[in-house]
C-alpha cells in the first residue's frame, strides 16, 4: 500500500461529559474521495475537526493524524498555520455563520491567499467567484454573505477552500442547509472542480446518497465508532450492519391504494394568498382532499408549503375560500371558528416543540376535549392506547420521553377530537430512520381504521410517492404541478418537478 | 456561575433576616430619640459611659435648680451631692428617671435641713451598637427600619413594573398586527422620556406620597418588562404547541393563561433579580435628594443623604447605611448575573 | 440612508410634542405653583405676577403659547430666577455638565475598553476574575454611595482635593470620578463579553481552519465585538452629559441637573419642561447617531 496523504490512526475525542470518538482510524489517498457518513451525533465532523485542531479548548484528543509526514495531533500552532487554510482546507455546514457577517466577501477569499504567501490575492479571489460559478462572477466580490442566497455563500466557502490549491479539502455537510435541488448543482459544481484539480476530498455526510454519487470509499460511523467501511460500491450492495442497513433503505413500503376518489370533500380552498412583511407566501393556491385519501403537498424549504398547511386550519390570516368538511369557514371567528376547528387538526414536524413542556402527557392528550368541554372518564387512556401507547405513561411529562413517544402523543391529541383530517407537516423529518417507519405504519392504520383524510406536507419526494394517493408540487407560492402521485412520479409534466426528483435520487 | 447566585442568596437573606427580625430581637422603637446621645458614636459598651453619666447628671442638676459635687459612677449606680441655697424640692428628682441616663433616684442622706442631700440613681443600660443619628435616635433601629422600606418598595415597586409591564406585553405580542404595532410604539415613544427628570418631575410637583412613589418607579421600570414579555409572546405564540392549541380550539385567555404566561415566568422571575435593585436604586435616589419617603419613616437613601451631611463630624452615619444598601444590591447582583448569563437578558 | 435619517427625524417630532405634553400636564395639574413663598405674597401682587407670566390663560392655551414660542427658539422667562431666561440658565448649564459628562466618558471608555479585552483575552484567568469583580462593584455602587465615600477619603481625610464647588482643575477630579466610575465598569463588562462572543463565533473558527493571521483575527473580532458598545454608549453618554443630578447635588456644581431639580422643586415650569426638552431632545438625536454608527460597522442593518 502506498503512503496515503492523510491518516487518522486510533483517534479518540473526550469531553467532561463524556467520550464523543473512540479509536476512529481513516485514511485517504491523494486525489481520493472518502465519505464518512452517520447520523447527527455519531462523531463525524468531530473526527475531523479534532484532527485538524479546532475542537474547543474542552475537548481531549488522543491518538494520531498525520498528513504526509507531518502529525497534527499536538503540533506547535505555527505548524497547523501553515497547513491549514493552505494544503488542507474546510468547507463548513452553515455557511451564514462560518462567514465573517460583517467583511466582503472578496475579501474573505482573498484572506487566506495573503496568509498564505499568494500574490496579487484580490484578483485571485474575483477569479474563484467565476469558478465556482457565482452568478454575477467576480462583480459579486463587494458582496457581504447576507446579500447572498445561501448557496452562493457555499459556492464563497468552496472558493475559499479551493483558493489555495490544497492537496485535501474537508467538507462538512456542505450541503445540509440548502435545499435538494441547490445541493446537487453545487455538489457538482464542487466534484468538477476536485477533480479538474486532482485534489483528495473528504465529504462528512448523514445522507448516504451522497456519499453513494461522490465518494469511492465510504466509512459509516456510530456513537463514535467507524463500524463499517469499505468501497461505497460493495458497502450498498451487502451493508453488514444491520445499522448501515437501515440508513440505506430509504422509503417505506408503499401505504396507499385504491382508494375512492369520489369521496366527500373534506379540506379545500380556492385562490388562497398569504402574505406576511410584505411577501406573499402562498399565492393563489387552490385545492381539494377528499375523505379517506392523501393529498401530498412537496417542494423546497421557502416554497410555503407549511404556510399552506397553516392557512388552511386558520392558524395564519389567509384570503381566499377555505372549506371545512364542505362548509366555508374563512369568515367564522371566535367561538363558532372555535367549535368549528375539531375538523381538522395538526401534527407537527417537531414532537419536541409540539408539547406544551410543563403538562403531563394526560393533559396534553385531552386538551381539545376539555377546551370543548367533553370531557369524559378514560377519554385520555383510548387515547393513548389508539397510538400504541401504554395508558400507564400518560402521567409522565413530555420531557421524559423520546421523540417517537412524544409524536405519537401529538398523533393522539389530535385524534381525540375526531377529526375528518389531519395536516401532517413533516411528521416524521426529525426521527430516525427506524422510528419514522413506526410512525408513518401507525399513520395508516389509522386512516384505514377511521378513514382520515391526510395532508401530507413533506420535503421527502420518496415518502411523498410512497404515502399519498394525491401530490401537489409547490414553488413559490404556487402550484407548478399536481396529480395522481404515481402519475407526477413517473412522468412528470413540468422541468422543475424533475429537478426536485432528480436531486431526490428516488432510485428504481 | 452557580457560586456567585448562592452567594447572593445568602447575602439578601442575611439583610432580609436583619431588617425584619432585627426590631424582635432589640425590641426598640424606630421613633424614639434620646436628647442625651444626639450623634452618639458607635459603641459595643452600654450608654452611658462614666463622663456621658457625669454630664447628663450635671444637666439633670441644672434641671433642678442644684449644684452636683462629688459625683461617682460605680456598678451601674450614679451619686452625687447635691447642694442648693434653699431645700431641694424632692419632687424635681423626677429629673432623673426623665433622662436617658438614670432610673429613679433614691436620698440616701438629707443634710442641713435638706439644703444639701446625697442621692443615687440606677444607671439606665441603652445600647447604641452603631450609634445615634442627629436627632439622637438608635441608627441600628433607623438602618432596620430603612432596610425594611427598602425592600418593600422593592418588592411593590417590582410587582407593579411587572405586572403592568407582563400583562401589556403579552397582549400586544398575542394580538399582533396594528394592536402590537400601535402599542409598542408607545413604549419606544416612552424610551425617548428622560425617566429620571420625569420621576423628580411626578415627586417633586405631588409631593412626597408613598404610593405615588410605587407609580412613578412602575412608570420607569415597566417599559423593559412590557418589551420582554412581548417578544416571549410573539415567540411562543407562533411554536407548534401554541399552534396546536389553537387548533384543537382553546380560546385566547386560555392559551395565555395555560401555555404561554408557564413559559414566561421564568425568565420574568430571572428578571425580577435585576428589576427589584433597580426600583431599590431609583427609591434610594429619590430619597438621597429629598424626595423619597418622609419622617418619621426612612430609607436607605435618605439614611445615605443623611450621612453624606454629616460626613465631616460623623462619618459612621455614612458608613452603616452605605454597607447595608450595598449588601442588598450585591445580593440582587450575584443573582442577576447568574439569570443574566443564563436567560440571556439584555 | 438618507431617507432612514428623514424618516427618524420626522417622527421625533411627535414624540418630542408627547413628551413636553406629558411633562406639561403632570406639572400643572399638580397643586401649588411657583408663587406660593412661605410667607404668601399679598393678592394683589400675586396676581399681578401670574398676568405678567400669563399663568392665567387656560391650560391649553398655555400649552399652545409655549409651543409657538419654542417654534421662535425661546424657552420663555424662568419663574425662579427672575430676570433670567430659561435660555439663559441652560446655556450657562449645559457646557458645564457637557463638558464633565464628555470628559468622564473620554475616561471610561479606553480604560473600560482596554479593561475588557484583557479580560476576554485572558477569560478564565485571575485577572480575568478580578476584573470582573471589581466591574460588576463598580457597576452596583450608586454613585451617591461612591460620591461621598470619596469625599471622605480624599478630601476630608487625606486633604488632597477639594470636596465641592466650582473652580480650578482639582475641583472636577472627584466629580469626573464619580461619573466615570460606573461607565468604565460598564464599558469592561460589555466589551469583555462581546469580544469573548465574537472570538467564539463560527467564523472564528473559520479563520482558525484557514490558518489566517492572529492580527486578522483579532481585528476581526473586535468589530464584532464593537456593536453592542456602540449602542450602549449612545444612551450613556446622553445620560452622563445632560447633567447628572447626583454628582452635581453632591458636590454643589452649576449644571443641568442641579437647575433641573431645583426648578422642580420650586415649581419653576418654564426652567423643568426645558430641561425636559434638552434631554430628550439630545436622546433622540444620539439614538438616530447610534443606528447611523451601527449601520456603518455592521453591513447587515445598512437599509
Amino acid at each position: 500500500m502506498s503512503e496515503p496523504l492523510f491518516a487518522i490512526d486510533d483517534l479518540s475525542v473526550e469531553y467532561a461529559a463524556g467520550t464523543a470518538v473512540v479509536g476512529v482510524s481513516l485514511r485517504v489517498d491523494a486525489g481520493e474521495a472518502v465519505a464518512v457518513v452517520g447520523e447527527s451525533g455519531s462523531g463525524k465532523s468531530q473526527t475531523l475537526l479534532a484532527a485538524l485542531g479546532l475542537l474547543d479548548a474542552g475537548a481531549r484528543v488522543m491518538g494520531s493524524a498525520r498528513f504526509g509526514d507531518q502529525q497534527l495531533i499536538g503540533a506547535p500552532r505555527a505548524t497547523l498555520d501553515r497547513l491549514r487554510g493552505d494544503r488542507i482546507t474546510f468547507v463548513f455546514q452553515e455557511p451564514m455563520t462560518a462567514l465573517d457577517p460583517l467583511v466582503r466577501v472578496g475579501a474573505q477569499i482573498a484572506a487566506p491567499i495573503s496568509a498564505h504567501g499568494g500574490a496579487a490575492a484580490k484578483a485571485r479571489a474575483r477569479a474563484l467567484l467565476e469558478e465556482v460559478g457565482i452568478a454575477g462572477g467576480a462583480g459579486r466580490a463587494g458582496a457581504y454573505p447576507h446579500q447572498l442566497s445561501g448557496g452562493e455563500r457555499q459556492r464563497v466557502m468552496i472558493a475559499m477552500a479551493l483558493a489555495n490549491r490544497p492537496d485535501l479539502l474537508i467538507a462538512d455537510e456542505p450541503t445540509t442547509a440548502l435545499d435538494a435541488t441547490v445541493q446537487k448543482r453545487i455538489l457538482d459544481a464542487l466534484e468538477e472542480r476536485r477533480r479538474a484539480l486532482g485534489l483528495a476530498m473528504i465529504l462528512v455526510t448523514h445522507d448516504l446518497r451522497l456519499a453513494r454519487r461522490y465518494a469511492a470509499r465510504v466509512y459509516v460511523m456510530r456513537a463514535g465508532r467507524v463500524v463499517e467501511e469499505g468501497a461505497t460500491a460493495a458497502v450498498f450492495a451487502a451493508p453488514r450492519e444491520a445499522y448501515t442497513r437501515g440508513l440505506i433503505e430509504a422509503a417505506p413500503p408503499r401505504a396507499a391504494a385504491g382508494r375512492d376518489e369520489q369521496a366527500p370533500e373534506v379540506l379545500a380552498c380556492d385562490d388562497l394568498r398569504v402574505s406576511y412583511e410584505r411577501k406573499s407566501a402562498v399565492q393563489g393556491v387552490s385545492m381539494a382532499l377528499r375523505r379517506g385519501r392523501t393529498l401530498a403537498v412537496v417542494g423546497e424549504s421557502g416554497s410555503g408549503k407549511s404556510t399552506l398547511a397553516r392557512a388552511l386550519l386558520r392558524l395564519q390570516p389567509a384570503q381566499g375560500d377555505i372549506r371545512w368538511l364542505g362548509r366555508s369557514v374563512s369568515r367564522l371567528e371566535g367561538a363558532a371558528l372555535r367549535e368549528a376547528r375539531r375538523a381538522v387538526q395538526i401534527v407537527f414536524q417537531d414532537p419536541f416543540a409540539a408539547l406544551s413542556p410543563r403538562f403531563s402527557i394526560d393533559d396534553i392528550v385531552v386538551e381539545g376535549l376539555r377546551a370543548q368541554g367533553r370531557l369524559s372518564a378514560g377519554a385520555a387512556r383510548r387515547a393513548l392506547e389508539a397510538v400504541g401507547l401504554d395508558p400507564a405513561f400518560g402521567a409522565r411529562e413530555p420531557d421524559a420521553s423520546s421523540g417517537g413517544q412524544r409524536q405519537r402523543v401529538a398523533i393522539a391529541r389530535a385524534l381525540a377530537v375526531e377529526p375528518a383530517v389531519i395536516a401532517l407537516d413533516e411528521p416524521t423529518s426529525s426521527l430516525d430512520r427506524a422510528v419514522q417507519r413506526d410512525i408513518l405504519e401507525l399513520l395508516a392504520r389509522l386512516q384505514a381504521e377511521r378513514g382520515l383524510a391526510y395532508l401530507f406536507i413533506t420535503h421527502d419526494l420518496g415518502l411523498a410517492r410512497a404515502f399519498a394517493d394525491d401530490v401537489i408540487v409547490l414553488k413559490e407560492g404556487r402550484v407548478v404541478e399536481r396529480g395522481a402521485a404515481a402519475e407526477v412520479f413517473a412522468r412528470p409534466a413540468e422541468v422543475y418537478t424533475r429537478e426536485l426528483i432528480e436531486a431526490a435520487d428516488l432510485g428504481p | 456561575m452557580n457560586f456567585a447566585r448562592r452567594l447572593g442568596v445568602v447575602l439578601l437573606a442575611m439583610v432580609a433576616i436583619f431588617c425584619i427580625a432585627g426590631p424582635l430581637a432589640t425590641g426598640r422603637e424606630f421613633s424614639v430619640v434620646y436628647p442625651d446621645y444626639v450623634r452618639a458614636a458607635p459603641s459595643l459598651r452600654p450608654h452611658p459611659t462614666a463622663p456621658e453619666a457625669r454630664a447628663a447628671l450635671s444637666r439633670v442638676a441644672g434641671r433642678m435648680r442644684v449644684q452636683a459635687s462629688d459625683i461617682s459612677i460605680a456598678d451601674g449606680m450614679a451619686s452625687a451631692r447635691l447642694s442648693a441655697d434653699i431645700p431641694v424640692d424632692l419632687r424635681a428628682l423626677v429629673y432623673f428617671a426623665r433622662s436617658d441616663a438614670f432610673g429613679p433616684a433614691k436620698v440616701l442622706e438629707s443634710r442641713a435641713q435638706g439644703r444639701e442631700i446625697e442621692v443615687a440613681a440606677p444607671l439606665k443600660r441603652l445600647w447604641l451598637p452603631l450609634g445615634a443619628d442627629p436627632n439622637g435616635r438608635d441608627l441600628l433601629a433607623r438602618l432596620m427600619l430603612a432596610g425594611r422600606v427598602s425592600l418593600l418598595v422593592g418588592v411593590l415597586g417590582s410587582a407593579v413594573a411587572l405586572g403592568f409591564g407582563v400583562a401589556y406585553g403579552m397582549i400586544a405580542g398575542y394580538a399582533g398586527g396594528k394592536t402590537d404595532l400601535v402599542m409598542m410604539r408607545a413604549v419606544d415613544a416612552l424610551y425617548a422620556l428622560p425617566f429620571i427628570f420625569f420621576v423628580i418631575l411626578l415627586t417633586a410637583f405631588f409631593g412626597r406620597r408613598f404610593v405615588l412613589l410605587f407609580v412613578a418607579i412602575g412608570a420607569v421600570e415597566w417599559l423593559d418588562m412590557a418589551r420582554l414579555a412581548r417578544g416571549q409572546t410573539l415567540s411562543l405564540k407562533s411554536r407548534e404547541f401554541v399552534l396546536a392549541a389553537r387548533s384543537l380550539g382553546v380560546g385566547p385567555a386560555a392559551i395565555l393563561a395555560r401555555h404561554i404566561a408557564p413559559n414566561i415566568a421564568g425568565l420574568v422571575f430571572a428578571y425580577l433579580a435585576v428589576l427589584a435593585p433597580r426600583v431599590i436604586l431609583v427609591e434610594s435616589f429619590l430619597s438621597f435628594l429629598g424626595l423619597g419617603v418622609r419622617e418619621p419613616l426612612t430609607s436607605l437613601g435618605v439614611l445615605v443623604a443623611e450621612g453624606a451631611r454629616h460626613l465631616q463630624d460623623a462619618p459612621w452615619l455614612l458608613i452603616a447605611p452605605a454597607a447595608l444598601l450595598m449588601l442588598l444590591l450585591y445580593g440582587f447582583a450575584f443573582i442577576g448575573e447568574d439569570s443574566a448569563t443564563r436567560g440571556r437578558l439584555r | 440612508m438618507r431617507r432612514m435619517i428623514l424618516i427618524r427625524a420626522l417622527t421625533a417630532i411627535p414624540t418630542l410634542l408627547v413628551i413636553l405634553a406629558l411633562s406639561f400636564a403632570l406639572m400643572r395639574l399638580a397643586p401649588g405653583g411657583p408663587f406660593d413663598a412661605e410667607r404668601p405674597l399679598d393678592p394683589a401682587a400675586l396676581a399681578t405676577l401670574r398676568r405678567v407670566y400669563d399663568l392665567d390663560a387656560p391650560l391649553w392655551r398655555q400649552f399652545l403659547d409655549y409651543l409657538s414660542a419654542l417654534a421662535h427658539g425661546d424657552l420663555g422667562p424662568s419663574l425662579a430666577w427672575r430676570d433670567y431666561s430659561v435660555a439663559e440658565l441652560l446655556g450657562q448649564a449645559l457646557p458645564f455638565s457637557a463638558a464633565l459628562g464628555a470628559s468622564a466618558l473620554a475616561i471610561a471608555l479606553p480604560l473600560g475598553a482596554g479593561a475588557g479585552l484583557l479580560a476576554a483575552a485572558r477569560a478564565g484567568s485571575a485577572l480575568d476574575y478580578v476584573i470582573l469583580v471589581i466591574a460588576s462593584l463598580g457597576i452596583t455602587t450608586p454613585s451617591f454611595v461612591l460620591g461621598p465615600v470619596l469625599q471622605f477619603v480624599f478630601g476630608l481625610r487625606l486633604k488632597w482635593l477639594p470636596v465641592g464647588g466650582a473652580g480650578g482643575l482639582a475641583h472636577y477630579v472627584l466629580p469626573v470620578a464619580v461619573l466615570a466610575a460606573p461607565l468604565v465598569a460598564a464599558v469592561a463588562r460589555l466589551t469583555r463579553s462581546a469580544a469573548m462572543e465574537a472570538l467564539a463565533a463560527p467564523s472564528q473558527r473559520t479563520a482558525l481552519a484557514y490558518g489566517l493571521p492572529e492580527r486578522v483575527r483579532l481585528a476581526r473580532a473586535f468589530r464584532f465585538a464593537a456593536l453592542p458598545l456602540v449602542s450602549y454608549l449612545g444612551p450613556a453618554a446622553v445620560s452622563v452629559m445632560t447633567g447628572s443630578v447626583v454628582v452635581e447635588t453632591l458636590f454643589g456644581l452649576p449644571g443641568v441637573g442641579r437647575y433641573f431639580v431645583q426648578g422642580a422643586l420650586d415649581r419653576d415650569y418654564t426652567v423643568s419642561l426645558g430641561v425636559v426638552l434638552l434631554a430628550a431632545g439630545a436622546i433622540v438625536l444620539v439614538n438616530l447617531l447610534v443606528d447611523i454608527a451601527y449601520a456603518f460597522v455592521d453591513p447587515r442593518v445598512r437599509p
